[in-house]
Parts: structure tokens; sequence; C-alpha cells
């Protein structure tokens, strides 16, 4: 199958899935047991306010309708109103999706770059003592709550030595690139152990190649063996991981947020979460499912790019 | 069988430790594997103690207040100090561990069991409820675990009941998707071909016969699952949103020392260290099981 129709097949696949979350999601969030006008007006309202407020909403018409209207909103970009804000879902996630791709982007790359140097590392030095110090960090490194490790960075670099800031997003690349580092670093150390094991492996696998043999016995050695004959080898086979720690990388994401008081999608649930901002809950749930969708894709179609024995289905 | 031998484009499922693939241990010597079970389980049974005989082993009340005594230093009447209310640390950690530790367990093995069904029925069954099932883990899959668990408990309303059920939830599908693949590829084998030769009903071929040969590769994943729950559940505490105080419980403990991380950063430290070191236990017995299936 050619590469296009690969794409057009998968993007299909990518609208029937998220279609399938959107009636999942609205079905869960229409099974709560108050409606939204009790849950907006709180437990001081009178029965002829609630009415009215769920009339203004459209609760109060058939769910299949509710659920048609719904749908022909969201082909048209229409996430729904935000209780809290007052304003529509679609604008606040324009503000705050930003700063969450942000940090995700930039906890992929760091992510990569301290896999493939700890796999390297260990791969090049099989069981010798530095080999199973690196194979120990993901025994330890599971056990780690993103956000206790984000607060314990803090108390190292923000509080003690006060190289970094303590939270929020400063402007500027520099200003990003700065406040991000320890957001980012606190999901590497958690998400890297995985990439890290995958990656020496697939590294001792190419070690006992031909093409590694013969590399070898033409005096290629050192950096120069590693960087341009084993590296470009072994990186391909991990690549098919990316895309399942991508899923687990953007909840990690939305949890350290919080944690640093930056102002994404992840800080924005919680907080829709405590008043029940129901419109702005489900958004950003699809949106965050839309974005794993689109990069398992672009992950995919990287992978047959770089190793063309993949054939796409 | 297409999905079992596909050109690793299919999404796997999402493993902490451990990838049964991949072996971290053939070129190990044989003799760690012992010790690394001994420690992890070593590990465990003192969480499982401390829980079970935490009003015995608790120097104090987790939930009494001695004001006076708030911010205490760790020494020697309060081994880790005391939180801004004047309550003893050491001692919340440990009714803590009854909590969390329950809490993530009742979690796990939920999911676990009704993973475990469902993967078994789908690969066993094939055909369209194969499709249907694979279909709906697809879709659970793309969904963060943390944003589809709020909207849970939006759903299911507050208490620690809402949340195991909405991790169960959250978390079988992994399970699913684990022993499905494991059954595809064991439905073609000889022994289960004999077994449905010899007029077994589908009933007993799955529990007698399949259940078995899938059993280490669940209790594997189960063992890093619990830890991926208390994760979850100590997560939930640190926003404010899962076990409601003033329930001693190591995220929400973490989160309340964090107003005093520059005068008493050890309240915040010190539940953590006990999060890290019960995921090692779980991670190291893990591990092992995953060792010895290789080496079999």
């Amino acid at each position: 199958m050619t590469r296009l129709r690969y794409i057009g097949k998968r993007l299909l696949y990518v609208v029937l899935t998220l279609w399938g979350v959107s009636l999942l999601l609205f079905l869960l969030l229409h099974s709560l047991p108050s409606s939204p006008g009790e849950l907006m007006l709180g437990e001081g309202a009178t029965p002829d306010q609630v009415v009215a407020i769920n009339h203004t909403l459209g609760y109060d018409r058939p769910m299949v309708i509710q659920y048609s209207s719904y749908l022909t909103g969201l082909f048209q970009g229409d996430l729904g109103t935000s209780y809290l804000f007052h304003r529509p879902v679609s604008e606040e996630l324009g503000i705050a999706l930003p700063v969450t791709l942000k940090l995700a982007v930039y906890a992929l790359v760091l992510d990569i770059l301290v896999a493939v140097s700890l796999a390297t590392l260990a791969a090049m030095n099989k069981n010798k003592p530095i080999d199973h110090a690196i194979r120990a960090i993901p025994l330890v490194g599971i056990g780690m709550p993103p956000f206790w490790t984000g607060t314990i960075l803090l108390v190292i670099f923000a509080v003690g030595l006060k190289v970094l800031p303590a939270g929020g997003l400063q402007d500027g690349i520099v200003g990003n690139l700065r406040s991000l580092f320890l957001p980012a670093l606190t999901q590497t150390i958690v998400a890297s152990a995985i990439l890290t094991r995958s990656l020496r492996q697939s590294i001792l696998e190419v070690l006992q190649s031909d093409y590694i043999l013969s590399a070898r016995a033409k005096g290629v050695r050192g950096f120069r063996l590693v960087v341009r004959h084993i590296l470009p080898n072994a990186i391909v086979p991990t690549l098919s991981l990316l895309s399942v720690l991508f899923a687990g990388l953007i909840g990690g994401v939305l949890i350290t947020e919080s944690v640093f008081g930056l102002p994404g999608i992840g800080s924005m649930v919680v907080r829709a979460f405590q008043v029940y901002d129901i419109p702005l809950v489900s958004g950003i749930t699809l949106v965050t499912a839309a974005l794993i969708l689109l990069m398992n894709l672009l992950l995919d179609v990287l992978y047959s790019i770089l190793d063309p024995r993949v054939t796409l289905r | 069988m297409k999905d079992v031998v596909n050109e690793g484009i299919q999404p796997q499922p999402l493993h902490s430790v451990a990838e049964p693939a991949e072996s971290a241990t053939t070129d190990a010597p044989p003799r760690r594997v012992s010790a690394k079970l001994t420690i992890g389980v070593g590990i465990l049974a003192v969480y499982i103690i401390m829980a079970v005989l935490a009003p015995v082993v608790a120097p104090y009340n987790p939930l009494a207040q001695q004001i006076p005594d708030a911010l205490v230093r760790p020494g020697w009447s309060h081994l880790l100090g005391t939180d801004e209310l004047g309550r003893d640390v050491l001692s919340r950690i440990i009714y803590g561990a009854r909590v969390d530790l329950t809490a993530a367990v009742a979690a796990a093995v939920g999911a676990c069991v009704l993973g475990t069904l469902i993967g078994l029925l789908a690969g066993y069954a094939g055909g369209w409820f194969d499709i249907v099932l694979t279909r709906i883990m697809d879709m659970m899959q793309v969904i963060p675990s943390f944003t589809l668990l709020l909207v849970l408990l939006l759903v299911l309303g507050p208490g620690a009941t809402s949340l195991v059920i909405a991790l169960i939830v959250t978390h079988w599908v992994a399970y699913g998707r684990l022993i499905r693949g494991s059954v595809l590829v064991l439905r073609g084998q000889d022994f289960i071909l004999a077994a449905r030769l010899a007029g077994l009903g589908t009933p007993r071929v799955l529990v007698r016969h399949v259940l078995p040969n899938v059993a280490r590769q669940v209790v594997t994943y189960l063992a890093s699952d619990v830890v991926l729950a208390i994760t979850a559940i100590a997560s939930l505490g640190y926003l404010g949103i899962g076990i409601q105080p003033p329930t001693a419980e190591w995220g929400s403990m973490i989160h309340d020392g964090q107003d005093f991380l520059s005068s008493n950063w050890w309240l915040s430290a010190a539940p953590g260290v006990f999060v890290v070191v019960l995921g090692l236990g779980l991670a190291l017995v893990s591990d092992s099981f995953n060792e010895r299936r290789d080496g079999a």
C-alpha cells in the first residue's frame, strides 16, 4: 500500500476512534447524578433557576438530539462553553494547549537524549558495574510519582541552589527553556527508564551483527562506530515504543503542570474537575486523545520512512 | 492470527518495568535472581506488616493534633518530626500504608481479573466479539488515564470505593491486551487443539489449559501495576481529588508538606521515600518473576 493511502486510512481510524471517545464521554458525563443547572448554581438555587439554566444549555432536550448537536458542534470545532470561564472551550484550550505541548516535546527530547546516552553507555560496558547501575534505575524510577520527583527537584534546584525558577512560566525562548526544564526533567526521570532498557537491548543485538564486525575489522572504533554504525540501526526498533510512551508522557505532563504551577491544560482540567465544568473536562480529554492518536500516526509513518522493511498496513 | 505476526506497527500494551519480550537478564548470573526476589519480598513484607499492625507499630495516633508540637524537627520523640498541626509524620506514614496499599492492591487485582476475563474471551472467541473488544481497548488507550480518572470520579463521586472502581476501569486494558495477545498464540498450538479434540468445552479449555500458560505473565505485570496504582492514588491525593483529609494518605501528605519546603523539606520528602521504596520492592518481585519465565 502506498504511504499516502495508508495515512488516509489511519486518519479515518483517528476520526472513528475520536467519535468513539466522544460518545463514551457524552454517555459518562450525562450519567452524572446532578444536572448542569444544579452543579452550576449550587445548593442555594431554586428549582425554577435550575430549570431555566438547564433550558438555556439545552439539557432538557432528548439525549439523542443533545448528542447530535454536540457532534455537529465538534465537527465545526465547537467544544461547548466552559461553565468556569464563561467562554468557548476551544478558546481556553487555544491558550493552555501550547504550554502543555511545549512541555511534552521538551520532555520527549530530553527523554531521548538521556536514554540514548545511558543505553549506549550500558551496552558498551555490558555486565560491568556501570551497566548494572544503569539497569537498576528503572527499579527505583518506577515508584517515583511525578509530583514527588518534581517537589524534590524544586527543593534542590529552586529552593536550595536557587539556579532555576520555582514555578510558573517565564516569557521568551530562554525563559521557556529555563522554567520548563525541571518539569521536563521530572518526566524524563520516570519515562526514560523504559526507553533506556529497550534501547540497550537493541544496541546489544546490533553489536552482534556482521556489519559491525566488518566495520570493526576496517578499524572503525569508539565514537564513530557508535554514532555512524550502531545508533542508526539500534534506534529504529525503539521508535515503535515511543508512541506507547507518548500517551504516558502526556498523562504525566498533566500532573506535573500542577506541581510547577504551569498554566497548561493539566492544571486547567484539575480546576475544571473541582467545579464540575463538564464541557471543559470533556473538551480537554478529547483534545489529548486526538493529540495521542496523531502522534502515534506520525511516529508510525516516521518508522516506515526510516526502516523500509516495515510494511504499512 | 495476523495481529500476532505484525510488523511492529500495531499499538502495544504499555509495559512498565516488566517487558516480557526483552529480558534484561539473560546475561546476568542466575544467583542474582533469588537475591532480587528475597529483597523484593522482604520490602513488601515490611509494608504489609506496617499496614496490618499499624495501631501497634505507630508511636502516635495519626490524627491527634498537638498544636504546641507543630513542625517539630526529626528527633527521638518524633522520628520524622511533626506536621503543621503537630501530628506525628511517621505515624501518619504508617497509617497511610493501610489506605494506599489496600486501595492500590484492590484496584490492581480488580483490573487484573476484569482484564484477564475480557482478554481470554476476546482472544479465544475471535470474530466480531474480538473486533468490538479490541476497538474498545484501542479507544481506552488513547485517553490519558489521568483525564479518564477525573471523568470517572466526576460520575462516581468522591470516596475510596469510587477511586478503586475508577482505577479498575482505567487499568484493565493493559491486562486485556496482554492476555489477548498470548491467547492468540496459544490458540493455534497443538495441546490446545488436542484438548478441544478430546471434547473439552470452552470454559474448561480456557481455565485449565490456557489460563495456566498466561498466569506468570499476568502476575509479572500485576506487581508493577500495583506501583502504577499507588502512584495514581498518591497523585490524586496530592491534587486534593482522591482520598479526603484528615485520613493519612501519602499523596496528600506530600502536598501539605509543600508549603514548608524551605524550612521542613522532610515533610514532603519522607512520604515520597516510602512510595519509592515500595515501588522498588514490587519492581524487584516483578523482575524476578520475569526472569524465571525467560529462564524456563
